[in-house]
C-alpha cells in the first residue's frame, strides 16, 4: 500500500472540484485532486448562470462579487478570459441559431454582442455535418427581422485549401488544427477571405483543444476580425479547451492530480485526519489529509449527504453533490461553493495536521452524513 | 376534388392492412392517417406476435386465430419479424391446474409446445429465476409494428395506392343515407381537402367511437391503457411470458437491442394524452422482477403507453378491461344503423390485423359487387433484394449496419448502396443504437413513397432514436438533414426538433429514479445547453 499526505483532497473534477482545489492551492494549501474523469461542465459551453439562482438559495452578502472575482482571476491565470459579472446578460449563440443568455461566457464567443454588429458572417466547414451554416444563419436573420434590428447575416462554406481528407468530427478538427501548422494555416486564410467588411465571424468550435486567450487575440489579428466560436454537440471543444487549460493550472498550482480512479474508500480518524483509497489497477494508493472535499456531482454518491446529524467537520461538500441544483444554475452553485469549499478546507488543514498517521485500516468509521458548505 | 372507390381512416396495422388487401383485389384505395402512420395502439405495444398462448385457455377461438395468423405473418412479413420464439414459465407460486389446462387449450388451438425441465430452461434464458416449476416453448416472436405498418402501405402504394398521414378527417358527406366522400384538413399547412367515394372504412381504433360520430352512427368502443417499460439491455432472448391467468407485468418481448416488459389495464376515457402514475410503474417493475429477477436492478430506459380499442356493446360494458374480448367485430353500418357504405372494424390485436382487413375487404368486395379473392396470406410484403446488392452493401458497410439497412429497406437497399457510393458522407452512422446511416435518414426524407414529415416520423421509418440511448443526438441530426433537403424551413425544423424533443422527454419523466433518471437528467442538461430550446421561445432575457 502506498501511502501520500496533504493537507486537503478534493474528490471530484467538475468546475466545483477544480475551482475548490485551486482555492485552497492559493491558500498554500498541498492539494491532492482525485477523481474518475471530468464533470459534466467541461462537456458543455463553458458558460455559467447566475440569474437562474434563486435569491437565498446560497448565503450571500455581495451577490457572489468576490467568487466570481475569484473565478475571472483562476480562468484568466489559466488563459482563459472571461467576460461578463453579477448582473450582466451575455448572449452566446448556439447551434440552433438561437441565444443563450448567461452572466458569463469565456472570451471564444467573440467578447460582443452580436446584435450590437452590423455584418456577421456564419461560417461553416462543409466535413462538419453537424453544424449548418445556412440553418444558423437563417435563423439569426429571422430573429433580427422580427426584432428589427441586429446585424446582417450571411452564410459561408469554406473549403480548406490543399486538403484531401477533411476531419469530419469536432475533435478531429481540432487536434489537427493543433498539429498541423500548414492545416491551421489555410483555416486561418479561409477565415480571412470572408473576413473583409465583416464585424465578427461566428463559426463552430473548432479551433484548437488547446486555444487559450492570448491564441486566440493572435488569431483574431491575423483574420481582421473577431470570432465567436459556438458550442458543438457535446462533448464540445470549448469544454474539452477550458478543462484543459484549468488542469495545466492546477498543474502549476502544485495540485497532484490521480485522474482515472474511483474512491473505494472513506476513513475518518478524529476531526482533523481522513484517508482515501483509490482504486488503482496497480498497488493500492491510499491518500491522506486534514479535510475532505466532496465535490462527486449529481451522479456519484459516494457518501450519503441527506443527513446532517454526526457529521465529520472536516468535510465540505460542494456542488452537485449538494443536491440543491436546478437546470441552467448548476454551473453558479458549483462555482460559488466549491470556491467555498477550498478556501474552509485549505483554512482547517493549516492547523496542527498533515503528519502521516500511517495504517488507517483499523479505523473504518464511514459517516453516515455531512456538513454542506453553503 | 379527389375520387376513388374505398377511403379508409386510420394508418395502424388494421387501416394498413385493408389498403393492402383492397390493392391486392384491384380496388382502389385511399387511406387518411391523421398523424403519423402506427401512431395509435399498433405503434404502443409490446411487439408481440402472439402464438396464441396467452388466450389458449380463456378465449380458444382467438387462441386459434393467432396461431394461424402468425404461421402467415412469419411467412409473409418476414423482415418485419424476429423469429425469437417464447416460453411460458410456470414459477413455484403459480396454480399448477391452470398449467394444465394451458396444455390442453394449445393442443385444441393447434398451437406447437414443448415441455422444457427447469434445467433446459435456464440453459436457454439464464435470467429465468433458478426455482421455475417447468417452461414450455411456442412461436411467439417479435414483430417491429412501424416495419409491419409501413411494409404493407409501401407495398400498396408501389400498386397505386394512396396513403396520406397528417390527414384528419373533419366530415363524412351523406346523401339520402348514403355516404359520398370525406372531408381532411392538413394537421401540418391547415389545408382543407375532398375525396369522394363509394364506401368508408372506421378503421381508427380508439378513435373508432369519434371518427363514427361524424357519420352519425355510434360505435361502442372502450380504451384501455396498458403500460410498457423498455429496459436498457436483452435480459431474453425469447418472449418470456408468465402461465398463468393474464395479469400485469408478465409478458417480456425481446426488440432489438433492449426489451420490453408489460403491461397494465387501466380504463381511460380517450386514447389521447395518457399519463403512467410512477406507482405504476414502479408495480410493473416489482411483479416482472417475479419473472425476470434481474430486471429489479435493470435500468428502465422509457416508459410509454397506449390505449387498446376493445369493443365494448352495451352488454359487456360492466366488465374489466381483460374480460371484453380481444376479439374484432366488423359492423356493417347499413344493416345496424340504415348508413350505407359505411363500415367500422374494431377491437381485435396486431396479431390478427391481416384477418381483420380480409373480411373487411370481403364485405367491401361484396358491397362493390366483386368477385375478387383474398391474396395478402400468400404475397409478400416485402422482399429481400437479390444478394448482389446485399454483397455490395458490405463492401461500404460494417456487416451489423448492412444487415439492419437490409431488414427495413428490403429491395431498396440498392438505391441507398448507389447513393453511398456517390457521396461516401452518407454512409455515416447517424443513429449508434439502431445502427441507421445518414442515407437511410435521407432516403425517408426524400424518395420514401410516405415520406417523413417530422423527426418522430423518421424514427418510426428507421428505428432511429429507439435504441439504448432513446435518441439523444439523432434528433438534431435528422433534422439538419431535413433542413438541408429542403423540407422544412430552419424554423420549421427547429419546431419539428422541438416537438421531437418534448416527446422524448415525456416518456421520460415518468422513470422513477436511480441511475438511469440521473443519466436522463444529465443527457437533458447538456442538451437544453446545447440547443436551448427550452427558454429561446420567449426570447430570452435579453428581448425583455
Amino acid at each position: 500500500m502506498l501511502h501520500k499526505g496533504f493537507d486537503v483532497l478534493v474528490i471530484g473534477e467538475g468546475l466545483a472540484g477544480v475551482l475548490a482545489s485551486a482555492a485552497a492551492a492559493r491558500q498554500g494549501a498541498r492539494v491532492a485532486l482525485v477523481s474518475k474523469g471530468p464533470g459534466s461542465f467541461m462537456l458543455a459551453d463553458d458558460c455559467i448562470d447566475f440569474a437562474a439562482l434563486a435569491p437565498g438559495a446560497l448565503d450571500s452578502e455581495d451577490g457572489f462579487k468576490r467568487e466570481i472575482q475569484f473565478f475571472l482571476d483562476t480562468a484568466a491565470a489559466a488563459g482563459c478570459e472571461y467576460r461578463g459579472g453579477p448582473g450582466e446578460t451575455i448572449s452566446v449563440p448556439t447551434i440552433l441559431g438561437g441565444f443563450r443568455d448567461v452572466t458569463l461566457a469565456p472570451v471564444y464567443f467573440g467578447g460582443c454582442d452580436p446584435r450590437q454588429l452590423k455584418a456577421v458572417a456564419v461560417v461553416g466547414f462543409p466535413s462538419i455535418l453537424d453544424f449548418d451554416a445556412n440553418f444558423v444563419a437563417e435563423r439569426l436573420s429571422g430573429m433580427a427581422r422580427n426584432e428589427a434590428s441586429g446585424p446582417t447575416y450571411t452564410a459561408h462554406q469554406l473549403e480548406i485549401a490543399g486538403l484531401s481528407e477533411p476531419p469530419r468530427l469536432e475533435i478531429q478538427f481540432a487536434a489537427r488544427f493543433d498539429r498541423d501548422a500548414n492545416f491551421r494555416a489555410a483555416v486561418l486564410a479561409a477565415l480571412a477571405s470572408v473576413a473583409k467588411s465583416m464585424d465578427l465571424l461566428m463559426v463552430p468550435g473548432v479551433l484548437g483543444l488547446n486555444t487559450g486567450t492570448a491564441e486566440l487575440r493572435d488569431m483574431w489579428r491575423q483574420v481582421g476580425c473577431p470570432i465567436c466560436e459556438i458550442a458543438t454537440l457535446p462533448p464540445s471543444v470549448l469544454g474539452i479547451r477550458l478543462f484543459r487549460r484549468f488542469r495545466q493550472y492546477l498543474s502549476r498550482m502544485g495540485v497532484e492530480e490521480f485522474t482515472g480512479f474511483a474512491v473505494a474508500k472513506v476513513w475518518f480518524r478524529d476531526e482533523h485526519h481522513c484517508a482515501i483509497e483509490v482504486e488503482t489497477p496497480g498497488r493500492a494508493l491510499q491518500l491522506e489529509a486534514a479535510a475532505l472535499v466532496l465535490a462527486t456531482g449529481a451522479f456519484s454518491h459516494l457518501i450519503d449527504t441527506s443527513t446532517s446529524a454526526n457529521v465529520p467537520s472536516n468535510v465540505f461538500v460542494c456542488g452537485g453533490a449538494l443536491n440543491i441544483s436546478e437546470p441552467r444554475n448548476e454551473n453558479a452553485i458549483a462555482l460559488v461553493t466549491g470556491i467555498r469549499a477550498g478556501i474552509r478546507a485549505a483554512k482547517l488543514g493549516a492547523g496542527p495536521c498533515g503528519k502521516m498517521t500511517g495504517d488507517w485500516t483499523n479505523v473504518s468509521t464511514a459517516p453516515t452524513a455531512m456538513p454542506l458548505a453553503r | 376534388m379527389d375520387k376513388t372507390q374505398v377511403v379508409i381512416i386510420g394508418g395502424g396495422a388494421t387501416g394498413a392492412g385493408i389498403l393492402w388487401d383492397l390493392t391486392l383485389r384491384g380496388v382502389n384505395a385511399v387511406l387518411l392517417e391523421k398523424a403519423d402512420l402506427a401512431n395509435g395502439a399498433t405503434g404502443r405495444c409490446h411487439g408481440l406476435l402472439h402464438s396464441g398462448g396467452r388466450y389458449a385457455v380463456k378465449d380458444p377461438e382467438a387462441a386459434n386465430e393467432c396461431i394461424r395468423e402468425n404461421t402467415i405473418l412469419r411467412r409473409i412479413a418476414r423482415p418485419c419479424i424476429e423469429e425469437t420464439g417464447g416460453l411460458f414459465v410456470q414459477l413455484p407460486q403459480d396454480d399448477a391446474s391452470f398449467v394444465t389446462q394451458w396444455v390442453h387449450g394449445c393442443s385444441k388451438a393447434g398451437i406447437p409446445t414443448e415441455c422444457l425441465s427447469r434445467e433446459e430452461a435456464l440453459a436457454l434464458e439464464p435470467n429465468l429465476p433458478d426455482d421455475i416449476v417447468r417452461a414450455y416453448t411456442c412461436p411467439d416472436a417479435h414483430v417491429d409494428p412501424f416495419q409491419l405498418v409501413i411494409a404493407n402501405v409501401e407495398a400498396s402504394v408501389a400498386r397505386g395506392a394512396a396513403c396520406i398521414t397528417y390527414a384528419e378527417v373533419t366530415a363524412i358527406r351523406r346523401d339520402n343515407g348514403m355516404v359520398t366522400g370525406v372531408e381532411y384538413r392538413n394537421c401540418l399547412t391547415g389545408e382543407r381537402h375532398s375525396i369522394t367515394c363509394e364506401l368508408v372504412i372506421n378503421a381508427s381504433g380508439g378513435w373508432a367511437q369519434q371518427i363514427a360520430s361524424l357519420a352519425g352512427v355510434d360505435v361502442p368502443v372502450r380504451c384501455d391503457r396498458g403500460a410498457l417499460l423498455i429496459m436498457n439491455q436483452r435480459l431474453v432472448n425469447r418472449v418470456v411470458n408468465r402461465c398463468r391467468k393474464p395479469g400485469d407485468a408478465d409478458i417480456l418481448v425481446p426488440a432489438g437491442p433492449v426489451c420490453i416488459l408489460g403491461t397494465s389495464s387501466v380504463t381511460v376515457p380517450s386514447p389521447e394524452n395518457l399519463v403512467v402514475p410512477p406507482e405504476e410503474v414502479k408495480a410493473l417493475l416489482k411483479l416482472g422482477a417475479e419473472l425476470i429477477p434481474a430486471l429489479g436492478e435493470a435500468r428502465v430506459l422509457r416508459v410509454f403507453t397506449g390505449a387498446r380499442p376493445l369493443y365494448a356493446p352495451k352488454s359487456t360494458s360492466g366488465a374489466g378491461g381483460r374480460e371484453i374480448s380481444r376479439g374484432f367485430a366488423l359492423l356493417d353500418h347499413e344493416q345496424t344503423d340504415r348508413v350505407a357504405g359505411f363500415i367500422s372494424i374494431v377491437g381485435g390485436k396486431l396479431t390478427t390485423y391481416r384477418l381483420m382487413a380480409q373480411v373487411t375487404a370481403d364485405l367491401v368486395c361484396k358491397k362493390l359487387g366483386l368477385k375478387a379473392e383474398c391474396s395478402t396470406d400468400r404475397v409478400p410484403l416485402r422482399c429481400y433484394p437479390d444478394d448482389a446488392a446485399f454483397r455490395e452493401a458490405l463492401t461500404i458497410l460494417p456487416l451489423a449496419v448492412a444487415e439492419k439497412a437490409h431488414r427495413r429497406m428490403g429491395n431498396r437497399l440498392a438505391d441507398l448502396v448507389a447513393a453511398i457510393e456517390r457521396d461516401p458522407g452518407l454512409a455515416e452512422v447517424v443513429c449508434e443504437c439502431e445502427l441507421v446511416t445518414r442515407g437511410e435518414i435521407e432516403y425517408v426524407l426524400k424518395d420514401f413513397p410516405i415520406p417523413a414529415q417530422t423527426v418522430a416520423d423518421i424514427g418510426r421509418r428507421t428505428r432511429m432514436g429507439f435504441g439504448t440511448c432513446q435518441g439523444t443526438f439523432c434528433g438534431y441530426r435528422a433534422m439538419l438533414a431535413g433542413y438541408r433537403h429542403g423540407k422544412w424551413s430552419a424554423e420549421q425544423a427547429v419546431a419539428r426538433l422541438k416537438a421531437y424533443l418534448e416527446e422524448r422527454w415525456k416518456g421520460q419523466q415518468w422513470i422513477p429514479q436511480g441511475k438511469q433518471a440521473e443519466q436522463l437528467n444529465l443527457s437533458h442538461e447538456l442538451l437544453s445547453v446545447a440547443f436551448n430550446v427550452e427558454n429561446e421561445g420567449a426570447g430570452g432575457r435579453h428581448a425583455a
